[in-house]
């Protein structure tokens, strides 16, 4: 592989997947300066790795990646300032705009698990097996989530649909 | 066919993720039951609910300085980040061999010449403190019976160290050797 070439396919991943790496990251941390800086390593380690190695698997590569430094930053900071509720959650200035704050509430309404494949799923546009290898579930686990996710969904829509249509 | 709104089977449908073969027989599934039918489509509302909501999220990226930081690391020659293994892939030719072993014997008689010196050193002064010895069995040369005499040391005094007990063992091996061919 030549240098313009792996240049290239790193720029390329660059270009296609940096924002939904720094949404994802940010969704973690909660603090989109930090989750810059896990989505600039993670960019970096990249360019350490070999193209044959991760061509294939670009995506899970980057998100898990991405997702184990937002996990140790997180960690890290948690251990500085101790949190009541270190939970992954949405920034809470999107909550306030109101086309998604419906839809963010409810996120934050599920389980941890369900808002992480969720949110690989409809955010990222990762599919069940990428989101399988992102987050080490079986795929059937990430089926059963993300469905009884939607089933919650599905049902908070019904409930209030002057709100949300 | 009982409609079962707890199989992970209608999100896989909705979302994509299942199998030609398996969707084929949802597919058929649905065409029987109205209530599975309905229940598909407001789970496809939910997904489109979803979906909007989540991007209406503000799109973020890296800063500028990131962006160039990573671009600029994409750009370099990633293998020479590993000095060790540009070394080990560096073609071995004749030149560099030869330019190897001069430096390697360079290296050796830096290390060895200084010891190799003080040792030659040491050997002369050995021979210097037995010189007496020799000028005692020189003559033995030409008179063996006095030189069996004065053995088994020549020096009469006490051995104390291995080079005054080697030298004077020299020197009564050659006066032996040279007694024979006297004889």
């Amino acid at each position: 592989m030549n240098d313009s070439a792996k240049s290239q396919w790193i720029v390329d991943a660059l270009d296609r997947h940096e924002a939904s790496l720094v949404r994802y990251a940010n969704w973690i941390l909660g603090d989109i300066e930090s989750a810059r800086e896990v989505v600039q390593e993670t960019f970096l380690r990249l360019c350490k790795e070999q193209q044959s190695r991760v061509g294939a698997y670009l995506a899970q590569w980057l998100f898990t990646v991405c997702r184990n430094l937002a996990f140790d930053t997180r960690k890290k900071e948690t251990r500085m300032t101790p949190l009541g509720d270190a939970e992954i959650g949405v920034d809470s200035r999107l909550e306030q705009r109101e086309t998604a704050g419906e839809i963010f509430r409810m996120l934050n309404g599920l389980p941890k698990n369900q808002r992480e494949v969720v949110y690989l799923k409809f955010q990222c546009d990762l599919s069940y097996k990428e989101i399988s290898e992102i987050t080490k579930l079986s795929m059937g686990n990430v089926g059963f989530l993300m469905h009884t996710a939607l089933k919650t969904i599905r049902k908070q829509i019904l409930s209030a649909p002057r709100r949300t249509q | 066919m009982n409609f079962n709104p707890d199989d992970p089977k209608w999100t896989a449908y909705v979302l994509g993720e299942m199998e030609e073969s398996d969707r084929a027989a949802l597919e058929l599934e649905l065409e029987s039951s109205a209530e599975a039918r309905e229940f598909v489509e407001e789970l496809r509302f939910a997904v489109s609910i979803m979906k909007e909501g989540l991007a209406a999220e503000t799109v973020l990226g890296l800063t500028p300085e990131q962006q160039t930081m990573v671009r600029a690391s994409a750009g370099s020659r990633s293998e020479s980040r590993n000095p060790f293994k540009q070394r080990l892939s560096m073609p071995a030719t004749p030149t560099v061999w030869a330019a190897g072993l001069v430096a390697a014997s360079l290296l050796v008689a830096v290390i060895v010449a200084p010891s190799f010196l003080r040792s030659r050193q040491a050997s002369q002064s050995a021979t210097l403190k037995t010189q007496p010895d020799i000028t005692v069995t020189a003559p033995v040369l030409e008179n063996p019976q006095e030189n069996a005499r004065q053995q088994p040391h020549p020096s009469g005094g006490a051995v104390t160290s291995a080079r005054e007990a080697s030298a004077p063992l020299q020197a009564f091996d050659s006066a032996a050797k040279d007694e024979k061919e006297i004889r």
